[in-house]
């Protein structure tokens, strides 16, 4: 017994490793000759995944072998004082996984010769196996940070595949609209999690959760708010209402991604969120009926709208909402093993729809040759509902009317349209002095160490300075969200406002603020160092035009390592777990929240609008097609980016590896 | 270089009607049931073709050439040769240092900025307000099988819409946005923006209307479009209070366009490479030619490129084997109407059917039940679908309306068309091309060959279809033929009207050609028992010949695909090509068109030898009996607007591959029966996927043909669409005169562009 779960423990340490294998692998491609790139990015995915899909089997027959009385297993493998893998395990999540290992071993196996000769062929296997280590972070993790990361890596790897074609404008709006729709999500699970560390040691761990160890010491106040996060979590990644209309808008990567992600994959976790936090609303009846309505509606919406379908990948994509909202329903009704099931058989046929997507039409031919649809007249109120069903309602018109459209007016009236000389002269003194901030925060994070009295300084409470410090940074909020279409303004305004608020929380005065601050910040700083050294590269050393006429500068076709070097700081500006920012902002917020709920909220609320916005900077500069005005603009040579990229890179893994006693 | 349209001081009247030429102006898309290569530059037709082809670039916002690096790439695979390439007077070609510098000036193509502007005012996508709707609507008329159901929706008021015209419609789309726009120009830029946009949407509308469609029983044209946005425009306008009119800031931004010259030098190197490789096959001598003896099968094969080797093959490996190359539709414009009552038509684009059949498919209740059983299950269908367990009988054939739908017998009286109007049709044909016309003394046989391709990863209905059959498999046309041919009334009236004496000893065949797969079918069911009992040991013999042969093509085949040469076998070479017909996850289960390059009308026993590998359109025709030029005449007449649709329909789309094409075929979408989507949200595409051409050579289709100067210009004398086509330059003239040992071939039309006059 006890030789099994050692045994198991090492299985879930393979599964983690070889997704990072993959990634590496594929990502050393760049330095090989073009022609043998396809060669062995192949062979290495399919060694990759074949081994993948062993191992899950293995990890399913010794679970099943081991039979633990309480249906789930727990445990810790230490590797290294550093370096302890933690994994929970029940039947659901081990069967899972062998099933998205079969399903990323079939697409990413034909996927070598469905993309054969395709621009970004590198780009999809390293996209794919994010997305299968952030899957395998989420099916194993022990406790919520660990749940945390991968749910995140998914969100951005979900990013890159929607915004595949990278030239193309539809898909960088649709991959931005994905992502800002998994923001909303990523929020409701930072504030479960940060909810669940602020109740005490042991809740963020699942063994304990679902031993009901700790459950007692909670009041039911509590368990309604966790809960309700995690339902707008779930609901978020799951595309269920009023989230569902980024899942149909996200099939403009190739069929293949589609299939892993959308078919099977990312959008059952949502349902995985829920099982794993069962013990949490199990017992809460108003919960049950939030999620039983949830999902009936949309169930039914999303049926009827996927009736009326016309176009294959949408009709698929709404039939798949509408089975994830049978989903909810099933849960709410606590018939788990049922939605269980469900989830799986929902995971494969779907993943295989998408996959013969475009072979829909020949399939039919052949057996039911030309014919006409059968047409029924119908009175004019139905004739207009169907309409409507088969416009989804309307969404995307209420959307503009009541979101986009006063968000743009009041933007118009504040932002100046004409570019002048003395505008100039103020964006460049704003990205001087957020290069000079973010320059000095680095530094200073990289010459105090952990163990250095001014780390453990705790900075006296001093609410004026606070406060001012709170209003200040909101302020900038608004004025960066204002100027979203100037990339070089908002990095600056959103720079300072991120700064500002979260130096407003150290002075709230709680004991590890500073840590929690500089934790934060060190990776913050860091991203927006590597941002403002871009812009500046791109737009001042080079006098180009800054309003390209589609309002997409295709930095990622012209100027490939800039842009991704650009991308990379995005990503951590927007607290992706890639660097000490991921856990510092839970940790900061956590601290600001036991002395001030509401300003701590409005804090929070301000830092995630300027994440949503910084993802629609990024798209705009990463995304569109050449832009002629760049062609000029040389990239960095790869014997200055490649060492420079992998430099960003220890910097990040150094920041994690400094700041890493936060977690616990 | 700079082209620019500039339009000072435009009139309503003359901006209604531009934006009616506009439209007019698109490229055509049909119904995705039909695939249809439609020539995308058909309305350029009275032009040059350059001038038509900067014209079409000007409007669509294309770079009328390649990128630099495509011309790299052609250069390493040595179609490019830097020697055509005169770029200066000195005779020494340029080095890369000089080609590099070549490509400093950035294009300036066509920015939509007019309607980019607008959008920005409104903040909201115009595209997807208006359009969305009604490509759903129209979608769900004409889907199979994807959407559950389908509704019909209540027609508007139409009162005024008979009555007025349409440029009065146009004009009065114009009069519309005088409130929102300064002045007529701005409102013109503005529509035609739009119809540029959208243009597979108008494209659609504009084809539906020319070929009255018979599945979308509402009425909708272009107008109707406009009419549509421009009240949502205008609408949005008003919500926004105190906004300005809207102005143009600079005109030469909407529309203006520059020239490399240096690299249209380069693609006219690139043309020249790849013409003279191809007339440099001609030079070589000919081998024995034992023409006039009677072989034993006569197989008429369409003329399309792709049955090139296989013709080949074929005559390599047996001298009772001729081959001809014909049109694909065997000369019978086909009508055909299934049960659903859906009229579909067999016969090239342009050709108007005149000869109506009715066919019956087998309702195969069990295989229909079978299939939905098995989608329902994940997996099964990929497992199922390679061996096409699900594929369907062919049709029963059927002369007559009346009693179609009762009988079984498939071997009808042709009531329908008289016995004298059949004969006709097969008598004409069979003369055009120099077909066997009298028996002889041994039996033999005249296979009529129709092909068609069965892909499965493929969102066309019929990309791989036979072109001249309006994208359809040319089986039926095929078996009609056969059925005539073997009649033996319209044998005895062959006889008598028409000098054509056919007996016991032929027979007709017909058989279908998979190109994809390199399967043949043969139809030996729609022939009398007693006769096929007769030719029993005809038919095993050229089963064993076909069978060898595809093999043999299957192989060369597979060479393109860049699979290892050494390593094929012929039966390994079947099994892979059937794989990749087959297959969910091969995004090119053939190479189509993409290799077509040439058209060539000559005798076939002239070019018996000479190895096309691929690359051109052959077509029998025998000089010696066309003594007017009439046959020749016909035949330019039938098969230039299906070349020449094919050929450039594969330019635009290489040239373009974003704005023509559809770009990558791994993120498309299939619409109803309307056409494809780049994901789920998009616009209407026209074109073909990116995958479909990137083995094109984006060149003019070169033209050879046997006959001598003063004939051709007699010809295109008497004929304007044939003046048309090689006067203005479409095709590349060469014409093919035969000594006893050699044969020779001339230019006598221009290169691509003249470098002096633009110089």
């Amino acid at each position: 017994m006890l030789k099994l779960q050692t045994f198991i423990a090492e299985y879930v340490l393979i599964l983690r490793m070889i997704p990072l294998f993959m990634l590496f692998g594929t990502a050393l491609s760049y330095f090989l000759p073009y022609k043998i790139i396809e060669k062995y990015i192949v062979s290495i995915v399919r060694f990759c995944t074949l081994g993948y899909l062993m191992t899950s089997f293995l990890l399913l027959i010794s679970f099943l072998l081991s039979n633990p009385k309480e249906a789930f297993l727990f445990g810790s493998l230490e590797l290294h004082d550093l370096l302890t893998c933690r994994y929970f395990l029940d039947w659901f999540s081990c069967a899972f996984l062998f099933l998205s290992s079969i399903i990323a071993f079939i697409t990413l196996f034909f996927a070598g010769r469905m993309l054969h000769r395709e621009p970004g062929f590198a780009r999809f296997f390293i996209g794919s196996s994010i997305l299968i280590f952030g899957m395998t972070l989420i099916l194993t993790s022990r406790d919520f940070d660990i749940l945390f990361a991968g749910w995140e890596l998914l969100g951005m790897s979900s990013f890159l595949m929607i915004g595949f074609y990278r030239n193309r404008i539809v898909a960088a709006k649709h991959a931005t609209r994905a992502m800002a729709y998994f923001r909303i999500s990523d929020l409701g699970l930072l504030v479960g999690v940060f909810m669940v560390h602020a109740f005490g040691e042991g809740f963020e761990d699942f063994a304990f959760l679902k031993q009901n160890l700790t459950l007692e010491l909670l009041t039911k106040d509590h368990f309604f708010w966790l809960s309700l996060f995690l339902l707008l979590s779930a609901t978020g990644k799951s595309a269920q209402f009023p989230f569902s209309h980024w899942l149909p808008r996200a099939m403009e990567g190739p069929s293949n991604s589609s299939s892993i992600f959308y078919g099977a994959i990312s959008i059952h976790m949502g349902i995985f969120l829920l099982l794993r936090t069962s013990n949490l609303w199990q017992d809460n009846s108003y919960f049950r009926i939030a999620l039983f309505i949830i999902g009936a509606f949309s169930l039914t919406h999303a049926f009827l709208i996927s009736f009326f379908q016309t176009n294959i990948k949408s009709k698929i994509a709404w039939n798949s909402i509408g089975h994830l909202g049978l989903m909810f329903v099933e849960l709410s009704l606590n018939l788990q093993t049922i939605c269980m099931v469900h989830a799986m058989f929902n995971a494969i046929s779907k993943s295989i729809q998408y996959l013969t997507a475009s072979s829909a039409l020949i399939l039919e031919a052949r057996v039911v040759h030309l014919h006409k649809q059968r047409l029924f007249e119908v009175s004019s109120p139905i004739a207009r509902f169907f309409k409507a069903a088969q416009n989804e309602f309307y969404f995307d018109f209420w959307f503009k009317y009541l979101i986009v459209r006063p968000y743009f007016r009041a933007s118009k009236t504040v932002s100046n349209p004409y570019e002048s000389q003395k505008q100039t002269k103020l964006e460049l003194s704003f990205t001087i002095i957020s290069l000079f901030i973010s320059f000095l925060i680095v530094a200073f994070g990289f010459w105090i160490e952990p163990s250095s009295p001014f780390f453990q300084t705790t900075f006296s409470k001093n609410l004026p300075v606070a406060a001012a410090a709170l209003v200040a940074g909101l302020c900038f909020v608004i004025v960066s969200i204002l100027e979203l279409r100037n990339p070089v303004y908002f990095y600056s305004n959103s720079h300072m406002a991120v700064f500002l608020i979260s130096l407003s929380i150290l002075f709230i005065g709680e004991p590890r603020a500073f840590e929690a601050f500089l934790s934060f910040n060190f990776g913050v700083n860091f991203g927006y160092l590597l941002i403002q050294l871009c812009i500046i590269r791109v737009f001042y050393l080079c006098s180009i035009k800054k309003d390209p006429s589609n309002g997409y500068y295709g930095l990622a076709e012209t100027l490939p390592w800039i842009s991704s070097i650009l991308f990379l700081g995005s990503m951590i500006t927007i607290c992706m777990p890639i660097t000490s920012a991921f856990f510092g902002e839970d940790f900061l917020l956590e601290l600001g929240h036991r002395q001030f709920e509401l300003p701590v909220f409005i804090a929070g609320a301000g830092v995630f609008v300027i994440q949503i916005a910084s993802i629609m900077a990024i798209s705009k500069l990463y995304f569109g097609y050449t832009n002629k005005s760049i062609s000029f603009v040389k990239d960095l040579p790869s014997k200055i980016a490649i060492p420079l990229f992998a430099l960003s890179m220890i910097v990040c893994m150094y920041s994690l590896w400094k700041f890493k006693f936060l977690i616990h | 270089m700079l082209i620019s349209a500039s339009i000072t001081d435009l009139k309503a009247d003359e901006a209604a009607r531009k934006i009616l030429e506009t439209i007019d102006q698109l490229p055509k898309t049909e119904v995705m049931h039909k695939f249809v290569h439609f020539n995308p530059l058909e309305s350029y037709l009275d032009k040059n073709f350059i001038q038509a082809w900067l014209d079409f670039c000007c409007l669509m916002g294309i770079q009328p050439t390649l990128p630099k690096s495509d011309y790299t790439k052609f250069m390493e695979d040595g179609a490019l040769n830097l020697q055509e390439y005169r770029l200066s007077k000195s005779k020494a070609p340029p080095s890369k240092k000089i080609l590099n510098s070549l490509f400093k000036e950035p294009w300036r193509i066509r920015v939509q900025k007019s309607i980019k502007s607008w959008e920005e005012l409104l903040n909201m996508d115009l595209f997807s307000l208006s359009e969305r709707e009604w490509i759903k609507e129209l979608g769900s008329h004409t889907d199979q099988g994807i959407s559950f159901f389908s509704y019909i929706k209540l027609p508007e008021s139409k009162s005024t819409k008979s009555e007025q015209t349409q440029q009065q419609r146009a004009l009065e789309c114009l009069e519309k946005l005088s409130p929102v726009c300064c002045t007529t120009k701005d409102a013109y830029f503005l529509l035609q923006e739009f119809i540029i946009q959208n243009r597979g949407w108008f494209s659609f509308l504009k084809t539906h209307k020319q070929s009255k469609n018979l599945w979308l029983e509402f009425e909708i044209d272009e107008i109707d479009a406009l009419e549509k946005f421009i009240s949502i425009l205008v609408q949005n306008f008003n919500y926004l209070r105190n906004a300005e009119k809207f102005r143009l800031c600079n005109e030469n931004d909407l529309t203006s366009v520059t020239f490399d010259i240096e690299s249209f030098m380069l693609h006219a190197a690139l043309e020249s490479t790849i013409h003279h490789s191809i007339l440099a096959k001609f030079s070589s001598p000919l081998s024995q030619v034992t023409e006039n003896t009677k072989k034993k099968f006569s197989l008429l094969f369409c003329l399309d490129d792709r049955e090139c080797s296989m013709r080949r093959h074929l005559e390599n490996l047996s001298d009772d084997v001729q081959t001809f190359g014909v049109p694909g539709f065997f000369g019978l414009p086909l009508e055909i109407i299934n049960q659903e009552k859906l009229h579909y038509k067999s016969c090239p684009p342009l050709v108007k059917p005149s000869f109506p059949i009715y066919i019956e498919h087998e309702k195969n209740w069990i295989n229909k039940i079978l299939y939905r059983v098995m989608n329902l299950i994940p997996g099964i269908n990929i497992l199922l679908n390679r061996k096409l367990l699900f594929q369907n009988k062919d049709p029963i054939i059927h002369w007559n309306d009346t009693d179609w739908k009762k009988s079984s017998n498939h071997r009808q009286e042709i009531n329908f068309k008289s016995l004298k109007e059949c004969a006709e049709y097969l008598a004409k044909f069979v003369k055009a091309f120099g077909v066997p016309i009298k028996s002889s003394a041994e039996k033999e046989v005249i296979v009529i060959i129709s092909h068609g391709g069965s892909s499965i990863n493929n969102p066309y209905f019929a990309a791989y279809d036979c072109a001249a059959c309006s994208g359809n498999p040319g089986d039926l046309n095929a078996r009609t033929l056969s059925l005539i041919g073997n009649d033996p009334r319209i044998r005895q009236i062959l006889s008598t009207l028409h000098e054509i004496k056919y007996d016991q000893n032929i027979l007709f065949l017909a058989v279908r050609h998979d190109t994809t797969t390199d399967e043949f079918k043969f139809f030996e069911e729609d022939i009398a028992p007693n006769q096929r009992d007769a030719f029993k040991n005809e038919f095993e013999t050229l089963k064993d010949i076909i069978h060898i042969a595809s093999g043999k093509n299957a192989i060369e085949r597979c060479h393109k695909f860049e699979y290892k040469k050494n390593l094929l076998t012929e039966k390994k070479a079947l099994k892979e090509v059937r794989k990749r017909g087959h297959s969910f996850f091969e995004p090119r289960p053939e190479l189509g068109h993409s290799g077509c390059i040439a058209i060539i009308i000559c005798p076939r026993a002239w070019i018996k030898h000479i190895n096309f590998e691929r690359r051109a359109f052959l077509i029998s025709y025998d000089p010696e009996l066309d003594t007017n030029f009439e046959n020749l005449e016909n035949i330019l007449q039938a098969i230039l607007p299906v070349c020449t649709g094919i050929s450039y329909d594969y330019f635009c789309s290489r040239m373009s591959k974003h704005i023509y094409g559809t770009g990558s075929k791994l993120s498309t979408s299939i619409e109803g029966l309307i056409g494809i989507t780049q994901g789920s949200q998009g616009t209407l595409l026209s074109g073909l996927s990116w995958q479909m051409i990137e083995a094109h050579q984006p060149i003019r289709p070169l033209l050879i043909t046997s006959a001598d100067e003063t004939s051709i210009q007699k010809i295109m004398n008497r004929n304007e669409l044939i003046s048309n086509y090689v006067r203005g330059n479409w095709v590349r003239l060469a014409l093919l005169e035969k000594s006893d040992i050699d044969l020779s071939t001339d230019f006598s039309s221009e290169p691509w562009i003249e470098f002096e006059d633009v110089t």
